[in-house]
């Protein structure tokens, strides 16, 4: 309780500090949400100098419109959803929206009427997490829509509620859950491809 | 035994957990269930391992960057931002 309210306290100064663009206090906002924020912007899948770009406009759209932020969400939560519908619009997500995946019908495909593996998963028994299987793994997320991305780095990265993901995808916690799940299937189908065509 | 085999999940039940909430989500006796099945499914443990390395290896693919190119664009940004 304590906590929490030290906090609130630390965030309401800190805002007041921000909206004075008091240096300390721009200085420590960029070094506490920077390297997050450029995480996720390359995790979305933004080349290095439009994920700068983004995370640049990200900084000056919140200073900007200050007063919209209520401290509901965390300010890296906030400032993640800025980042997300700059960097969404920038790759025009509508491309490659969901629902146009038929990975739920792929997967069903593996199972027989009893709901056993009717075609079972190969690959490696250990999987070794070495440079190759990232370079895979990388390459495999590029074929996620940027919702997709954006969902599974808040989630697995930056350990995000459900509740403050769905604050900053616009989406609701059915939707999520959908968003996530398909994620990690295609994710699997595509390794699986991979695996295959390098045994 | 029998009660529990009645009640055991199949294959396409524990990949849709693994794939979803995770086995954390799910009350204890269903997390038993998923355990069991894991321990005597060759096929179903081998897609949960697959599961965990692909979260290991994201995680360990999206780490913040860091270095001195990011001193200089952090500097950068707190020079755009600050009082004109």
């Amino acid at each position: 309780m304590l906590e929490s309210a030290m906090a609130t306290t630390t965030t309401r100064s800190s805002v007041e500090d921000l909206r004075a663009r008091k240096p300390e206090a721009l200085t420590a906002m960029v070094n506490d949400h920077l390297p997050t924020l450029l995480a996720g912007a390359l995790a979305i899948g933004l080349p290095r100098a439009d994920a700068e770009e983004v995370v640049q406009e990200t900084f000056v759209a919140f200073l900007s419109s200050l007063d919209r932020f209520e401290g509901r969400s965390t300010l890296r939560t906030y400032l993640f959803g800025i980042l997300y519908h700059k960097a969404s619009n920038l790759r025009a997500k509508a491309r490659r929206e969901e629902g146009t995946d038929d990975i739920e019908a792929i997967v069903s495909a593996r199972f027989d009427e009893g709901g056993m593996w009717s075609r079972p998963p190969r690959g490696p028994e250990a999987v070794a997490l070495d440079a190759e299987t990232r370079r895979w793994v990388e390459k495999c997320a590029e074929g996620l829509p940027d919702s997709q991305r954006a969902a599974f780095f808040l989630k697995e990265v930056e350990g995000e509620t459900p509740a403050a993901i769905c604050n900053v995808l616009g989406v609701s916690a059915t939707n999520l859950r959908v968003m996530l799940h398909r994620a990690r299937l295609k994710l699997r189908e595509c390794l699986e491809l991979n695996w295959e065509k390098n045994r | 035994m029998k009660l529990m085999m009645a009640f055991m999940p199949n294959c396409r039940e524990v990949a849709k957990t693994l794939c979803g909430d995770g086995l954390a989500a799910e009350p204890w006796h269903r997390r038993l269930l998923i355990r069991v099945h894991l321990s005597q499914c060759e096929f179903c443990a081998r897609f949960a391992r697959q599961m965990d390395r692909i979260c290991e290896a994201l995680k360990a693919t999206w780490t913040e960057p860091q270095g001195a190119d990011v001193e200089a664009f952090k500097r950068r940004v707190i020079e755009r931002l600050g009082p004109s």
